[in-house]
């Protein structure tokens, strides 16, 4: 009978022990201060987020709020220079905001300034960066008609074909569009498919306002025709 | 024996606890003590004060004669006694005099009674419990009107300026009854009282979108058939015209 009661003081004392121990440990070891530090920086990670969320709120608000100036401001400035810039911000107004436009104006300007200088491979690189790393800029439809102008320069026909099939996509009504649907139709030429480039011509004359796209594109096809 | 009993009574004690907490973890959401505020401690004061519910809990946020429960990582920005801005996340609004709530998308204008308003990535819905309650989407010059037991939905601004907007529909009862239950402030019992209640109004709802909805598909039944039948009737003009061709061609054979 003595026997258990001795041996359950012994298990209670090293038990009370084993607790003692581990709690000893646990407050010198420091785990205790970096636990409150690490919850001080989550709250600090938080109150940094909710000013982000707030922030980008207040810009997606403007963004909804020069949408609807927009059309107004482009049924105002018809036929003017600024009414390109204009028609460019409306078609890109209704995506989702993560623009940077500073960074892709930069960038925008030096695959400009490649082109200009006739550094195709280098302006098609720069253009081809800024469409896949900001595709909200508002430069994004000029990136792409300059891009395909480059590809058909650098004669990299397939590619020129693909990037204009992507500017009919993503900006059906552009008139840069059909700028680059002229490109595509010179392709054709080149390649030695002249019905394909009149169908081209014709679809510019039909889907295109834009005086000057269509001078160009009637004068296209009757040499083609010719 | 005993210990058999005994297994068995523990067994379904473990299963009951685990059930009780799957369940609660689903309908109710905790009271949040710590919302995020900037600036910080506004809350105090009467000045603009944005809120952000931590996440899985909830907050009452009052403004002028409304409530208003923030859901789970949800923030609003009080704005004025009878205005706010619903900036994400869901919200549960019970009023009695009117309260403007702004977003990117347009105004909801909740005259008096209760709305749960629920914000998306790129669209804002309305979902109506009880009284009278408007949306004004951004462009829009009307106000456009949502009965109880019904929802619309407000997008962002299309090219022609105007914010996209939908046509009322009947409320999805499952899922609203569950977001409810998890922002519903009082007790189950009084939940389930006004959760009936409002089962009879979303059924009348169901009923008059149902018709709103059958009239539109009436409208557009009409129209496919207007369409076919012009379509029909030009094909026949062509099908007349080809064989007029053909006799002609024949005609023409045989004089040769």
């Amino acid at each position: 009978m003595k026997n258990p009661v001795f041996a359950s003081i012994c298990i209670i004392l090293f038990a009370s022990y084993l607790q003692f121990y581990s709690f000893v440990r646990y407050k010198f070891s420091g785990i205790d201060g970096l636990k409150s530090e690490v919850a001080f920086l989550k709250s600090d990670l938080e109150k940094e987020r909710f000013k982000g969320e707030l922030a980008k709120f207040q810009y997606d608000d403007f963004k909804q709020h020069v949408a609807t100036l927009v059309p107004q401001a482009v049924k105002n400035t018809q036929g003017q220079p600024q009414n390109f810039q204009l028609r460019s911000l409306a078609s890109v107004v209704s995506e989702s905001p993560k623009v940077q436009f500073e960074r892709a104006s930069s960038l925008f300007e030096k695959a400009k300034e490649a082109f200009r200088s006739k550094k195709f491979e280098e302006s098609n690189r720069s253009f081809s960066q800024l469409i896949k790393a900001y595709p909200e800029s508002v430069h994004l439809i000029e990136s792409h008609f300059l891009l395909a102008e480059g590809q058909f320069q650098a004669k990299e026909f397939e590619a020129c074909l693909a990037t204009v099939e992507l500017m009919v996509a993503k900006f059906p009504e552009h008139d840069l569009t059909g700028y680059g649907l002229l490109r595509l139709g010179k392709v054709f030429e080149k390649q030695d498919r002249p019905e394909d480039a009149a169908d081209v011509y014709q679809a510019i004359l039909r889907s295109y306002g834009d005086a000057g796209l269509k001078k160009q594109a009637k004068a296209l096809l009757q040499s083609v025709k010719l | 024996m005993i210990l058999r009993i005994f297994q068995v009574v523990t067994f379904i004690f473990v299963a009951t606890i685990e059930v009780k907490v799957h369940a609660s973890e689903v309908v109710t959401l905790r009271e949040d003590l710590t919302p995020l505020q900037e600036p910080q401690n506004c809350l105090e004061d009467d000045d603009v004060c944005a809120i952000k519910t931590n996440s899985g809990k909830k907050f009452q946020l009052e403004v002028g004669k409304a409530k208003i429960t923030l859901g789970s990582s949800s923030s609003a920005i009080k704005a004025g006694k009878d205005r706010i801005t619903f900036v994400h996340g869901t919200a549960l609004i019970k009023t009695e005099s009117p309260l403007f709530v702004e977003t990117e998308f347009g105004k909801v204008i909740v005259k008096q009674g209760e709305v749960l308003l629920l914000k998306q990535e790129s669209k804002l819905i309305t979902r109506v419990n009880s009284g009278e309650v408007f949306i004004q989407p951004r462009g829009f010059s009307e106000m456009i009107a949502i009965e109880a037991g019904e929802e619309n939905w407000m997008g962002s601004v299309d090219k022609s300026g105007i914010a996209q907007t939908g046509v009322s529909t009947s409320i999805n009862f499952q899922e609203h009854a569950l977001i409810w239950s998890s922002l519903y402030s009082g007790k189950k019992r009084s939940f389930e009282k006004e959760l009936k209640e409002f089962a009879q109004v979303w059924k009348q709802a169901n009923e008059k979108t149902a018709a709103v909805h059958a009239d539109l598909a009436q409208r557009r039944i009409a129209s496919i058939e207007a369409d076919y039948q012009r379509r029909h009737k030009e094909l026949k003009k062509r099908q007349a015209y080809e064989a007029d061709l053909r006799f002609l061609f024949r005609k023409k054979s045989l004089d040769q």
